[in-house]
């Protein structure tokens, strides 16, 4: 059986727009890896289509070995796939402890592990409070908790430092590198922070207008001016060849 | 399995108050109430057993539904058909075959046949309205109401049609009742604590996270439709058996608002709020029942005004839902209040 | 059975179709838009079949009180909107459930204690009464009208939403309730266009129904309610193509049934149809529609 979370030419367009055109990747258990793109370039919808929210309309995703193509998002769920959303959705009228507990899948000890996920997020304290209430930051952490108490495979983070502050950042990144390192998932990310990407990720994957538009490795491909130039636009891609041509270092 | 030890303290702590109370009224009824208080106390009983009952799946799942009273209506009319003399039958429901004319059902056995019908009848419609979707469901509902009410109505050989049943067995006393409404509550409880409620309450709150976490959005319907339908059964059984007399009537619109409207003035997300949305809703009928035949106020007279109580609930039902629309209680059970800590259940 | 005879069935439903598709869309129309049923939808029904009864009492002729109705039923419409909808924006959906519920009870109520609780009856005028036999067949001039008028109303709505800016606008929110839900003024606007424009669709409805059925009762709402829901899940909710073939769909099911069954389980067509729809649903959870977006079980 062949490892590894694999994307293949997936296409999907919504009425006559193209969201994703011939879009693949692939992902290995332990890798971390960015997504990245400017507004609109089909990040959230490639993450809806690989856990099932959406049905592509063509191109295939396999998930160690086994095909789950347009299959339903629980089914998808079942085969490893695990994720959080860019507008968090927690199960607000539930505690934080009974959000976590929902998803846990049929073991014994479940005091225990869901304390324990809590823990290792930092959010023992808000255990018996309802999530609907929390502080953005910390409902984001919630989600994560959420997302990693069903012991996924893969994990899709979408946008997880949106609205954190540098100090909340830094700890989402230290946290990513421990689940990784303690649980050996896979894990996807998708952000604008370009300082938390780069220190992350062992791979980049950027998107624009749908389309692949650069991958490899972080720091070549965030000073790729394509990449440059579909984030800021032509005049930012000149600054960047200024610089450059001044003192002939990386910026 | 994944039992939360927290979680059922707070539906423990919950039944011994929600226990407490109705006992308190089964003796007030034995003990103090006269014959005619002492029916609407014991019908107040068994009707807040059956909000309770519909509770667990509206509440649970948030979808609300109109065809739990067709349960109810099996139920009652299983019920009574097993418990009623074949020679009483023989003049009103000729078409009932032998095995069920003939027998004269004691409580548990008639409680028992209601019980298998309202399975099978639930099982078979369960299947088909677990996988509808959200939006769709509730007036499917309606549909299973209107279907359910139209062949009861209509099947006169073996439910007597418009006539209902009359003259069914008394089996039921104060304290068959009172067993019953804390079987149905601590049931509801406990469903609400497993890990099978927590899972349904999850794809409540947020369907396409629950399904992309990998919670069976269709199979935790079906469960809560299903443990809500037989509680129904119990309740409804047994209230055929203690009012003796019933017509298809009974099993309509009046009713069903009547019961949902008590879920959603008191919190659809608890059993005590089923509990007290009832409590308010009765008193309200009682109180404005005198309203309906038209009265005399210290010289001023009040014109009748047929379908008071329904206009008043309706207006009720607005108010609460703009003001709170989670109910008085939202999802808050009596047990969620607490003083200090519990020694030895879970820790802080 | 004789052409003749099936010719005749055939003109049957279509006539009775028409009507329920037409139902069946103004439902839709508004679930397209925010994802949620109108459990008043009926009284729109019973509020425009009062309306021209009190008229053509009062001696105003039909052709003009018909219109009087439609525009009593649009109000309707948009008194449950701002009574029963627009103040529970953000609730949970149930919540929109029992308001319109409760918006229907207390319609009825009202009915029921100003008006009578007894049936009102209309007349209708001598020319609609006529009936066109062609070969045996027999074509109600009633049932011709209202088939004509049923096909209008139709195209002239499809010509709304695909010309119009706001029956473009109304598409765009179609893609997305949840969002056009939370959006606020904006979509107040749109939204109270769905429910006009679904008001004005049961409008004629009601003034076909009560025309055709002749009585008016304060309950009468909630069977054309039924009807038209049974046709938008049979047609895939909030397809609209889908809630018309629903409608006529259902038609002629009811009509088969009537045909096809043994005189003693007439009286069961409602029921059976009923039990039939929850079968089609358990088979094809998206009625007649192709395919469901998202999809969850």
């Amino acid at each position: 059986m062949s490892e590894g979370l694999v994307v293949n030419s997936v296409t999907k367009t919504f009425a006559g727009l193209t969201a994703l055109g011939d879009v693949s990747l692939s992902l290995a258990p332990g890798e971390i890896l960015g997504l990245m793109g400017p507004n609109g370039s089909g990040k959230s919808t490639l993450v809806n289509v690989i856990s099932g929210v959406l049905k592509p309309d063509s191109g295939h995703v396999v998930v160690d070995g086994r095909e789950v193509t347009g299959k339903t998002s629980y089914t998808i769920a079942r085969a490893g796939i695990s994720r959080s959303f860019q507008t968090v959705r927690l199960f607000k009228a539930l505690s934080v402890r009974d959000n976590i507990a929902a998803v846990v899948r049929g073991r014994s000890g479940l005091d225990g592990t869901v304390d324990g996920l809590m823990t290792r997020l930092r959010i023992l304290h808000l255990a018996d409070e309802k999530a609907g209430g929390l502080a953005y930051g910390l409902q984001r952490r919630v989600e994560i908790a959420r997302a990693l108490a069903t012991e996924p495979r893969y994990l899709l983070l979408d946008e997880p430092a949106a609205g954190l502050n540098d100090i909340e950042s830094d700890d989402l990144e230290s946290i990513i590198r421990q689940v990784v390192e303690e649980f050996g998932c896979g894990v996807l990310i998708i952000d604008h922070d370009i300082r938390l990407i780069t220190r992350l990720c062992h791979r980049l994957h950027v998107l624009s207008g749908g389309r692949t538009l650069a991958e490899g490795d972080p720091q070549i491909v965030r000073t790729d001016p394509e990449v440059v130039r579909a984030y800021l636009g032509d005049r930012a891609v000149a600054e960047l060849e200024k610089r450059y041509l001044a003192d002939g270092s990386h910026s | 399995m994944n039992w939360s030890r927290r979680r059922l303290a707070e539906s423990g702590r919950t039944f011994v108050v929600l226990g407490l109370v109705f006992t308190v009224i089964a003796v007030v009824i034995e003990t103090v109430l006269g014959r005619s208080d002492s029916r609407i106390a014991t019908e107040f009983m068994l009707v807040t057993s059956m909000v309770i009952a519909i509770q667990v799946y509206v509440g649970n799942s948030g979808l609300v539904s109109f065809g739990h009273i067709a349960f109810f209506a099996i139920a009652a009319y299983v019920a009574g058909l097993a418990a009623l003399p074949p020679e009483r039958l023989a003049s009103i429901a000729p078409d009932v075959p032998a095995w069920l004319a003939n027998m004269e059902a004691s409580l548990p056995v008639a409680v028992g046949l209601a019980l298998i019908a309202v399975v099978i009848f639930a099982g078979f419609t369960g299947v088909p309205f677990a996988r509808m979707k959200a939006s769709v469901v509730s007036a499917a509902t309606l549909a299973l109401l209107v279907l359910v009410h139209s062949v009861i109505n209509l099947w006169s050989g073996v439910t007597h049609g418009p006539l209902g049943l009359v003259n069914v067995p008394d089996l039921v006393n104060t304290w068959v009742v009172l067993g019953t409404c804390l079987i149905i509550t601590a049931a509801a409880l406990l469903f609400r604590a497993s890990p099978w409620g927590l899972r349904l309450q999850a794809v409540r709150e947020d369907e396409v996270a629950a399904a992309a976490l990998g919670i069976p959005i269709a199979r935790s319907r079906f469960t809560g439709w299903m443990v809500s339908a037989v509680l129904m059964g119990l309740g409804g059984s047994v209230w055929a058996l203690n009012a003796m007399a019933f017509a298809p009537a009974q099993f309509y619109f009046t009713d069903t608002f009547a019961m949902l409207s008590m879920l959603v003035i008191g919190g659809l997300g608890s059993v005590t709020g089923a509990v007290l949305g009832a409590a308010i809703v009765t008193v309200l009928s009682e109180l404005l029942r005198n309203l309906e035949g038209g009265i005399v106020i210290g010289g001023f007279e009040i014109p009748e005004l047929p379908g008071i109580v329904q206009m008043a609930t309706a207006v009720l039902i607005l108010l609460i839902l703009i003001w709170r629309p989670g109910g008085l209680l939202g999802n808050e059970e009596a047990g969620a209040f607490r003083v200090g800590n519990v020694k030895g259940w879970g820790k802080r | 059975m004789t052409a003749q005879l099936l010719i005749q069935q055939l003109f049957n439903a279509l006539s009775i179709g028409s009507i329920y598709a037409l139902l069946a869309l103004g439902l839709a129309v508004v679930f397209s838009v925010l994802g949620l049923l109108n459990f008043a939808y009926g009284e729109i029904i019973t509020v425009t079949s009062y309306t021209m009864v009190l008229l053509v009492s009062m001696g105003v002729p039909l052709l003009a009180a018909a219109p009087v109705g439609v525009i009593a039923g649009i109000l309707m419409s948009v008194f449950t909107e701002a009574v029963a909808f627009r103040p529970l924006r953000r609730a949970p959906a149930y919540a929109v459930v029992f308001s319109s519920f409760a918006v229907s009870l207390l319609v009825q109520a009202f009915i029921r204690n100003v008006v009578s609780p007894r049936p009102q009856g209309l007349a209708v005028p001598a020319w609609l009464d006529q009936v066109i036999t062609i070969g045996g067949v027999r074509f109600p001039a009633l049932s011709l009208v209202t088939i004509a008028i049923a096909v209008l109303s139709m195209i002239a709505l499809t010509a709304l939403l695909q010309k119009s800016k706001h029956g473009l606008a109304m598409r765009a929110a179609a893609e997305d309730f949840q969002t056009t839900r939370l959006m606020g003024a904006k979509a107040g606007r749109l939204i109270l266009l769905a429910f006009a424009v679904s008001g004005t669709l049961a409008g004629i409805a009601g003034v076909l129904w009560i025309a055709k059925t002749g009585s008016a009762t304060p309950d009468m709402g909630f069977n054309p309610l039924l009807q038209a829901f049974v046709a938008v899940v049979l047609g895939g909710m909030g397809s609209l193509r889908g809630a018309v073939a629903g409608g006529f769909a259902l038609a002629f099911v009811e009509v088969g049934l009537q045909v096809f069954l043994p005189r003693d389980f007439v009286p069961y067509v409602q029921a059976i149809s009923l039990l039939v729809v929850i079968i089609v649903l358990y088979v094809r959870p998206q009625g007649f529609a192709r395919r469901v977006e998202e999809r969850v079980a």
